[in-house]
């Protein structure tokens, strides 16, 4: 049930978000968690396998995501935004957008027969583009809550989802809600932004269908695969011969982002362990500047790579040109070992390893007082190594990425920080 | 029914113009899915062979043939051609 005063407001239903929201429930905080999306579950729901233990991504990240949503101490409000935060003594008044998904959640089976009806095709952002969705929706099989959205930018009023639903969910009349309510302390879990590849005109992406993101190709391997195999984006074709660029938009001062984003060598080890499974045939090729392989069992991880015979190539990717008859893929690189020089290397698919930037989407929601950032526009931890989950704000805390670049055990222990944090926080109140 | 299954759609009718590109957009997509569904009835095809008979960018066709997939109009055969393609063929949904 919905109250006018919690505890904590969690922004953010990522893992960092629902992580640091668990931990607070079952402490006793009454928590509200708004999420901008129709589902919570961040990037990490949309991911195939984690690096390094090879598990798959939502078979860990559903219970969370269940167990946030059926918290007797947590309200998830999703299709919401924090419209303003303002400070009143020692709590902060909250305003809140829900914008109308024009289903009746209370309704909604999640039976997708709506879905299966409506004639619109647009495309799917939650498989970035890969594949369409209709205009009625629900964002993924796993999507919590497993209840149907419309997006009326695209809706053409035929009124088949209407006619259809067997539950009679469908609700035209829905307006914006706005609310009202106050909490003691924020946690800011907003997560990142994936580096936008197309900033890197010369490698293609956007221009030449086989250059993909490494995001795509993590929806290509996951369970929810929109493909059902891992086939060329421009004809379907089996790869045989698939080469990665790494730190793609990361370290790379001429997009304006000198920093690792600590994820992508990584990320693409493991996609390149998963697809030496699925395409046993295949060559991998990771073009790499150095690995940074710094965690636990990481090391480990970039050995069994190679040893599987995944190649690794110490060179730096200057342009990325198609072949127009084959749309394979010339790569020109500069060889930093072996004889050096500019060298070209021919491929038929290849993936970007994109990085992270930070979401700056929250920043400008406090009212008469200024959330500092850091000098990469990421949320200023105040005391980053003694109160990690600390900002310039008092009362204010982040979780996750947030704060900078993370993987997910990271992210996890962040938000662990972030609970303790908030729970001294909200005790020294009284 | 119908009336009363209808009843909220003509609330928001009142309110919300959809613009005649959209309409336009969805004609392309029935004639496309019908333009891949009659490619694929005499037989399951690759990609590459649909797109040459639709007449259609390759890439195009693949994103299409992929959706249609997803909704359950077409799925892969299992078959693997020489030259690495599956092949797709109607699964009966109309
Ligand atoms: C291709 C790729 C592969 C990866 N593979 C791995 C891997 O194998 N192993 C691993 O450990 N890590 C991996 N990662 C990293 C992992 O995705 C992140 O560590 C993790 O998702 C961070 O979680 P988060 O909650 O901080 O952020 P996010 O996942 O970004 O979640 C943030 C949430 O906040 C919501 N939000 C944002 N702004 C607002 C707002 N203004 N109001 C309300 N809600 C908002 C978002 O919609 C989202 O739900 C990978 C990343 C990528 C890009
Ligand atoms: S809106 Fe109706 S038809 Fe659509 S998923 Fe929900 S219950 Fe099913
Ligand atoms: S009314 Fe809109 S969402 Fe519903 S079936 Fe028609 S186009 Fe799709």
């Amino acid at each position: 049930m919905f109250h006018l005063e919690y505890d904590v407001l969690v922004i953010g239903g990522g893992i960092a978000g629902q992580e640091t929201a668990l931990n607070l429930a079952d402490m006793g905080f009454k928590v509200i968690m708004i999420e901008k999306e129709p589902s919570i579950g961040g990037k990490m729901i949309l991911l195939s396998k984690v690096f390094p233990t090879l598990d798959c991504a939502s078979c860990i990240a559903t219970p969370k995501m269940s167990e946030t949503m059926r918290h007797e101490n947590i309200e998830v409000l999703s299709y919401s935004e924090v419209t303003s935060i303002e400070r009143i003594d020692k709590k902060f008044k909250v305003k809140i957008l829900k914008k109308p998904k024009y289903v009746r959640e209370d309704l909604c089976t999640g039976c997708q027969e709506c879905e299966a009806n409506c004639p619109v095709n647009v495309e799917d952002q939650f498989n970035f583009g890969l594949v369409g969705r209709r205009a009625v929706y629900i964002p993924f099989s796993t999507a919590i809550p497993k209840t149907a959205v419309i997006d009326i930018e695209n809706c053409i009023l035929c009124g088949v989802c209407e006619r259809v639903c067997p539950a009679n969910a469908i609700d035209f009349t829905q307006e914006p809600e706005c609310y009202t309510l106050k909490v003691k302390a924020v946690v800011l879990a907003t997560g990142f932004n994936l580096f936008p590849a197309r900033r890197k005109p010369q490698y293609g992406f956007g221009k030449f269908p086989n250059v993909m993101d490494a995001m795509e190709m993590d929806r290509l391997l996951s369970p929810t695969r929109p493909y059902n195999a891992v086939v060329r984006p421009l004809d379907g074709k089996i790869p045989e011969n698939i080469a990665y660029v790494l730190c793609t938009g990361s370290r790379d001062v001429s997009v304006g982002n000198p920093i690792c984003s600590q994820i992508c060598c990584m990320y693409s080890i493991k996609q390149a362990q998963l697809l030496m499974g699925a395409l046993p045939l295949a060559d991998i090729t990771i073009y790499y500047i150095d690995i940074r392989a710094f965690g636990k069992g990481f090391e480990e991880f970039y050995q069994q790579a190679k040893d599987m015979g995944v190649q690794f190539v110490k060179g730096k990717v200057a342009k990325i040109e198609e072949i127009k008859e084959t749309g394979n893929l010339i790569v020109r690189y500069e060889d930093m070992e072996g004889s050096g020089g500019v060298k070209e290397a021919e491929h038929d698919l290849v993936v970007l390893s994109v990085g992270m930037l930070a979401n700056t989407g929250i920043t400008s929601i406090f009212k008469y007082e200024d959330l500092e950032l850091d000098e990469y526009n990421y949320v200023k931890q105040a005391d980053a190594l003694l109160s990690p989950a600390k900002t310039n704000l008092k009362g204010v805390f982040a979780a996750g990425t947030a704060t900078g670049p993370k993987d997910i055990p990271d992210s996890i222990l962040s938000a662990g920080a972030a609970s303790a944090e908030v729970a001294a926080y909200i005790r020294s109140l009284k | 029914m119908s009336w009363d299954k209808e009843k909220t759609l003509k609330y928001i009718k009142k309110k919300h113009k959809v613009s005649e590109e959209k309409v336009e957009e969805t004609r392309e997509f029935m004639k496309i899915r019908k333009a891949i569904a009659k490619a694929l009835s005499s037989g399951p095809k690759t990609i590459p062979q649909i797109a040459e008979i639709m007449g259609l960018p390759l890439a195009d066709v693949t994103y299409n043939v992929m959706t249609c997939r997803k909704y359950g109009y077409i799925e892969e055969t299992g078959e693997v051609s020489d030259d690495d393609y599956y092949y797709y063929e109607l699964k009966g949904r109309k």
